[in-house]
């Protein structure tokens, strides 16, 4: 079983004249995890949305399994999940509601199997006990994880985050990081997730993606992406770096 | 059955069983409701000059469609001309524009949007006094009706257009159409002043709302407008769900958001249209019902729709019937009464509100 990944080619995306996007390619392959990092500004959360569709990109092309990304309706929509950076929500819907939601079937009718997902999801991530609570109660942190488990409810092939880790703890975020690789080596989905902490990205990801002015910087594995000549001309700071099982991790900058 | 209607009993103690008990708790609470709607109806149908026993009421009620002799002629007559007609016409009044207000909360995502606030309801209103004071009265009703739906339109587009304009936030778009509100009432007061004194008469009871001239033929007009667009947002329930994760969520998970949010606009302002054109502008009930529908049971449209409507209905009644009788001899135009209950009830919901950043 062999299905075509995220292909990004010559990705353009212009916010009126303001050109985010100039060319940009990648691919993500099912089972692997690809981090996207790169400094504020530097069109990573705009990437995401035009592989997710919700962007319509200027020039270029996106495909996801084969199909042009933006293809509405339901059957292009189990293709990926999205967890979107803010999860903030205007009513209070509660935490089962919400990832019941992800089920992209006929709204009406919540059967059993449906329900025994959800449930399995929230175990998996630790908010069974959460399930009836209006997710407007809950912490950013505790809101971040119950739209990563509505995202893990879909199981489809790819897995979009937006700076998944932004509220959580230590705890948490190592739960996180177990979280998608389970997804990626288990459940073979291929993820593609924007990371502002390098360290994490090294740690997590197959590969790293390093965008700097909506360019790809530097592509490859992490040892081979985060360096100390990278982080300078990039970033504009000079890191300390350490070397720990085989991997560099930015400890510090200079002054 | 909505929700938990496939799943069985034995679901046990996790997350899965606490759902089938909140669904099962939620249809507990519709039926509450309409409980209480009836109550009230059959309460309110006793009161008046002629005070009618609730055991004659029920007789007069069953006795037309069924063919039995009614106790009197006379209480029949007040039940099913006067009495009925005004109620169910307050009712249907009140779900219209409740349900006006859920469906523009949740597309705005603007706890504040209801049909009142963002000028469509003013719209309306306008509408039907340029045809009620330039005499356009070939149509009779159905050209009030027609017109206050075009103006009801116009303002909805307005806003929806404010809306697309980058960054245009919740807030920008309900101030917005708060001067548009302000504006429009002064298209209206501006259109009155050089009326005669008749039709200014005719157009004050379009601004403040009443229910003095509801008959079966309003009760028809606001039913017929429920009926086409209730059965559309309780389909589209689930996508109005997955709109409150925001549109980018929503997008992602399939649902076209701008083809949802412009066509139920354009339904909304239908159901409106319908309503003011018979009552005028009720205020604060789109407001308020919908927030004390949340309170009750939760934010999931499959029971929040059809619970705002019972609710509006419901309070619509209760308001009409303090109306009539709240004052001895004198009888109040029901949108002042919403007014004195709806804006203290607002303040409360706004003071309790524990949602952050909306």
């Amino acid at each position: 079983m062999s299905m075509p990944g995220i292909e990004v080619r010559r990705l353009r995306y212009a916010y009126g004249r303001e050109e985010v996007l100039r060319g940009v390619d990648i691919d993500v392959t099912r089972g692997e995890i690809v981090a996207l990092i790169g400094p504020n500004a530097s069109g990573k959360s705009t990437l995401l949305k035009c592989v997710t569709g919700i962007l319509r990109p200027l020039r270029g092309r996106v495909t996801v399994a084969g199909v042009p990304a933006g293809t509405r309706g339901r059957r292009a929509a189990r293709l990926l999940s999205y967890v979107p950076q803010s999860t903030e929500v205007a009513y209070p819907l509660t935490v089962i509601d919400s990832v019941l939601l992800g089920l992209g079937r006929a709204s009406w009718r919540v059967d059993r199997r449906d329900l025994q997902r959800a449930e399995a999801v929230l175990e998996h991530l630790g908010l069974a006990g959460l399930a009836q609570r209006p997710l407007p109660e809950l912490s950013g942190g505790q809101r971040q994880k119950a739209a990563i488990a509505r995202a893990l409810v879909r199981d489809t092939p790819f897995l979009l985050l937006d700076e998944p880790t932004n509220h959580l703890d230590m705890k948490h975020k190592r739960d996180a990081i177990s979280i998608l690789n389970h997804s990626a080596r288990v459940r073979q989905q291929g993820v593609l997730v924007v990371l502002h902490d390098i360290n994490l990205a090294v740690q997590l990801a197959d590969r790293v993606v390093l965008l700097s002015d909506g360019a790809v910087a530097a592509c490859g594995q992490p040892g081979e992406v985060v360096t100390r000549e990278r982080i300078r001309t990039v970033y504009g700071v000079e890191p300390k770096l350490v070397t720990h099982e085989g991997a560099q991790f930015v400890v510090g900058y200079e002054r | 059955m909505a929700g938990g209607g496939a799943v069985s009993t034995d679901a046990g103690q996790g997350a899965a069983a606490g759902y089938v008990r909140s669904v099962r708790r939620r249809l507990l609470v519709l039926g509450g409701l309409a409980l209480a709607l009836c109550l009230v109806g059959l309460g309110g149908l006793t009161l008046g000059p002629l005070g009618i026993p609730l055991a004659e009421v029920a007789r007069a009620l069953v006795a037309l469609p069924l063919g039995f002799n009614p106790a009197s002629e006379q209480a029949q007559h007040v039940v099913w001309n006067i009495r009925l007609p005004r109620l169910a016409t307050a009712v249907a009044a009140g779900a219209g524009l409740a349900v006006g207000g859920v469906i523009l909360q949740t597309l705005l995502r603007n706890p504040m949007a209801s049909p009142f606030t963002l000028g469509i309801a003013s719209g309306a209103s306008l509408g039907a006094a340029l045809v009620i004071i330039f005499g356009f009265t070939a149509f009779g009703v159905y050209g009030i009706v027609a017109n206050a739906f075009v103006f009801a339109l116009a303002v909805s587009l307005i806003i929806l257009m404010i809306g697309q304009i980058k960054r245009a936030t919740p807030m920008s778009l309900i101030l917005a159409g708060i001067a548009l509100m302000y504006f429009i009432n002064a298209t209206t007061t501006l259109v009155v002043y050089f009326a005669d004194a008749d039709a200014t008469r005719e157009v004050m009871f379009w601004s403040v709302g009443s229910l003095s001239r509801a008959d079966w033929e309003s009760f028809a007009f606001i039913t017929a407008a429920l009926a086409v667009t209730l059965p559309v947002f309780l389909i589209k329930s689930g996508d109005l769900n997955r709109l409150l994760l925001g549109d980018e969520t929503a997008i992602s998970l399939g649902v076209s958001v701008s083809a949802l949010r412009i066509g139920l606009i354009f339904l909304v302002a239908l159901l409106v249209a319908a309503v003011v054109a018979f009552t005028g502008g009720i205020s604060f009930l789109g407001l308020v019902a919908p927030h004390l529908a949340r309170l009750l049971l939760g934010a999931d449209h499959r029971f929040l729709i059809p619970a705002t409507a019972l609710l509006g209905g419901l309070l619509l009644a209760v308001a009409d019937l303090v109306s009539l009788h709240g004052l001895s001899d004198v009888v109040l135009p029901v949108g002042v009464v919403t007014a004195f209950i709806g804006s203290p009830l607002f303040i409360y919901l706004i003071l309790r509100r524990r949602e952050p950043g909306v």
